[in-house]
């Protein structure tokens, strides 16, 4: 601008002229004043001397003046656009510098040749200096950078200045005044000298502190993006594992919605169902459902799932897609996600042949009851009916052996009984029917029973029943088996003169039974196997070949079936106390086929 | 001391061995017994025999209908109402029982658990009772 402005306005003519002969001519009239006013006085023309000398005087004045008038104008006039030159460089410098500030950019200038380098105020500013422009050293620029990117910022320079980059142009990190580190961006260019060496380097810097920090959280977005692209792959993986699991499962399993709509079907399902997938996605599981149901089940089903929790039956008639039915064992899992059910995951299987096997043992059990029992019972009754002397009186000896074969059945009888109660707690048939019962009296009873036994050991019984309830709700038939196996070990394996202790009372909230005796005892090291099947003690065996072995397998099934608990301490020769605890609010009303007997 | 009069027993017992039993275990205790293998029948005899005053009822009967069925027909004619009947069976089952109790019958006995002369003993008092 200020150049453009220089070569509108010519350099005034004459100008050198003026600035040369002005003083020439003022000297040169001057001395030939001087010359005239000591030369003239001594000559003819002496009165001369003051016209001569005025005369000198007025023509150098006349022909000064004359050039000042010409020439002093055009100067004015050029020096007017001189100045309006300088405003112009002036304010396009600050148009620059502001166009800097304004977009947050330092400016820097190192002299190469001299080493010495301008930071604008704005860089300085930057780094966290006073806001003033700097001249310093360019080491103090090249010991601000942070060591690792010190090498490569040179190293940029140096390429540029050979001419082997097109460009200087880097980012970096600069030590600010508080030591922190600020990323900027740093853009040069050289200017060479006529020689074409550079000579000065000037550039602009860049705070990058919100680029870097933009990029450091690009930076630490992608990482995440990339650990949760991980972690689903690694999900999908486990995903494709339990898939796997779930489709090579041989139990039916079905995912549905909330609604009911079918989303998953595993190939067993289909198999067992005979319907494909695309048959059964999108469908509802009613399609399996058949008239032979109970219609009780299906409102039990949703009350139980719908509420969150597991739903179990073995109670479902299931049709496939050919018509056929089987009966299926059904268990409906919700699963949910806080209160929200996302969906029910169904297991189902064919419980035909199970059914049909159960029926069979049931059936077995009652078969085997009936068969053998009615020949059991041919044999007691024909035999008491020989005893009972109706047929004429027997011998000694026929009358002996007759008694005999009586007990003998009466063992069996016993034996094929708890048989049948092993069968019956085993398929899980037995019935528990709780009544109003006089505990008391269903002891006695049983003791009344052992009585012969008692008075032929001169046995001693105590009887603790003060705090006995008088009223319990419990199955008579149960209890008596209950006392009945208790009281008979006592009295069988107690010695003669021996004292059993029989109390009932309460504790806690529990019923407590507990029978004791002085008699013969466990050994220690069988009492792990007190409530095994079959199991009878060695120092028992030896004494008495009776017994099943099976009378406390069954009562301590009957015990916890009702909720209640059993225990005993026991010592070889000191006797034996067993601890029995059922609920006081009676035993739980359990539906079988069968009751024990 | 009275005259004891001579009891008829009506017995419905498909096994042989024990239905032989339960007679002769009947008559040498006094009592007059009829027999029978078959629900039909003891309808038959209950209908024929002018006067019958207990009934000793096996649950598993030859032919279709159990003891259960025999006592459904027996508590539907009014005149039988009053014959006390004691089911005596190895197998009836929890449910059965309860539905014989709830027909009313004097009582339920599993055979192999009883002697026959505790059960007469039984059906003697029962009936001593309802005469007196």
């Amino acid at each position: 601008m200020g150049k453009r402005i220089l070569k509108q306005a010519t350099l005034p003519h004459g100008g050198i002229l003026l600035i040369v002969l002005a003083p020439i001519l003022l000297l040169l009239s001057s001395g030939g004043i001087f010359f005239v006013a000591h030369w003239l006085p001594t000559t003819a023309y002496a009165e001369w001397t003051t016209v001569v000398m005025s005369s000198l005087a007025l023509f150098a004045a006349v022909i000064v003046s004359a050039l000042l008038f010409f020439i002093v104008p055009t100067y004015l006039r050029f020096a007017k656009r001189g100045e309006e030159a300088l405003e112009a460089v002036a304010s396009g410098k600050e148009r620059y510098v502001n166009a800097l500030i304004g977009a947050g950019l330092g400016f820097w200038e190192y002299d190469l040749r001299s080493g010495e380098a301008f930071f604008s105020a704005r860089m300085m500013g930057m780094l966290g200096y006073p806001d003033r422009d700097k001249l310093d050293r360019m080491t103090f620029w090249y010991d601000s950078i942070h060591p690792d990117d010190a090498e490569g910022v040179k190293r940029a320079m140096e390429y540029y200045l050979d001419g082997r980059t097109p460009e200087y142009s880097i980012e970096y990190r600069l030590q600010r005044a508080n030591s922190e580190y600020l990323w900027v961006t740093d853009r040069g260019r050289v200017s060479r000298g006529p020689d074409g060496k550079p000579m000065k380097l000037s550039g602009i810097i860049e705070d990058l502190t919100n680029v870097k920090r933009v990029q450091e959280v690009l930076e630490a977005r992608t990482n995440e993006l990339e650990f949760a692209k991980n972690k689903i792959e690694e999900e999908v993986q486990n995903v494709r594992k339990f898939q796997k699991a779930v489709d090579s499962s041989t139990e039916a399993v079905s995912i549905t919605k909330p609604d009911g709509t079918i989303i998953y079907v595993n190939p067993a399902w289909v198999t067992l169902n005979g319907y494909t997938v695309q048959d059964a996605i999108g469908r509802n599981p009613r399609i399996l459902k058949d008239a032979a149901t109970r219609p009780e089940v299906f409102p039990a089903m949703w009350e139980k799932i719908s509420a969150g929790l597991t739903y179990h039956s073995e109670d479902i008639v299931n049709k496939r897609k050919d018509g056929s039915i089987y009966l299926a064992e059904l268990s409906i899992y919700p699963i949910s996600e806080g209160e929200q059910t996302l969906f029910y995951v169904s297991i189902c299987q064919d419980i035909s042949l199970r059914k049909e096997i159960d029926r069979a043992k049931s059936e077995f059990v009652s078969l085997a009851s009936h068969q053998l029992r009615t020949p059991l019972s041919a044999i007691r009754w024909y035999s008491e009916m020989l005893l009972s002397k109706y047929v004429g009186v027997l011998n000694e000896k026929q009358r002996q052996y007759v008694e005999e074969i009586y007990a003998g059945n009466l063992r069996m009888v016993e034996l094929v009984n708890a048989l049948l109660n092993v069968s019956r707690l085993e398929l899980g048939t037995f019935a528990i029917e709780p009544k109003a019962v006089n505990l008391v009296e269903i002891c006695q009873s049983v003791l009344t029973e052992l009585e012969p036994s008692i008075a032929e050991k001169q046995q001693v019984v105590e009887r603790n029943f003060a705090n006995a309830p008088s009223v319990y709700q419990g199955d008579p038939n149960l209890l008596r088996i209950i006392f009945q196996n208790f009281l008979s070990n006592s009295v069988k394996y107690t010695q003669a003169g021996g004292t059993i202790a029989v109390e009932i009372s309460t504790y806690q909230n529990m019923l407590y039974v507990r029978v004791s005796d002085n008699g013969y005892g466990i050994p220690k090291s069988q009492h792990t196997k007190m409530f095994q099947k079959f199991f009878r003690a060695d120092n028992v065996r030896q004494k008495d070949t009776e017994g099943t072995g099976l009378g406390m397998y069954i009562v301590k099934a009957i015990v916890e079936t009702s909720g209640g608990q059993l225990s005993f301490e026991s010592e070889e020769n000191k006797g034996t106390t067993f601890h029995i605890f059922l609920p006081l609010v009676g035993m739980p009303k359990r539906t079988g086929a069968r009751g024990l007997t | 001391m009275n005259e004891k009069r001579k009891w008829t027993v009506l017995i419905l017992e498909d096994e042989r061995q024990l239905a032989k039993a339960v007679r002769e275990a009947f008559t040498q205790r006094g009592f007059n017994p009829i027999v029978v293998a078959t629900a039909e029948e003891g309808i038959r005899e209950l209908e024929n025999q002018p006067h019958i005053d207990v009934v000793w009822l096996d649950h598993y009967l030859l032919g279709a209908a159990s003891g259960l069925d025999f006592v459904v027909q027996m508590r539907g004619r009014p005149e039988w109402k009053s014959i006390p009947i004691f089911v005596v069976s190895n197998t009836a089952s929890t449910t059965n029982i309860h539905s014989y109790l709830e027909l009313g019958v004097s009582n339920y006995y599993t055979k192999a658990d009883y002697d026959i002369n505790q059960i007469i003993n039984d059906i003697g008092y029962v009936l001593e009772k309802k005469v007196s």
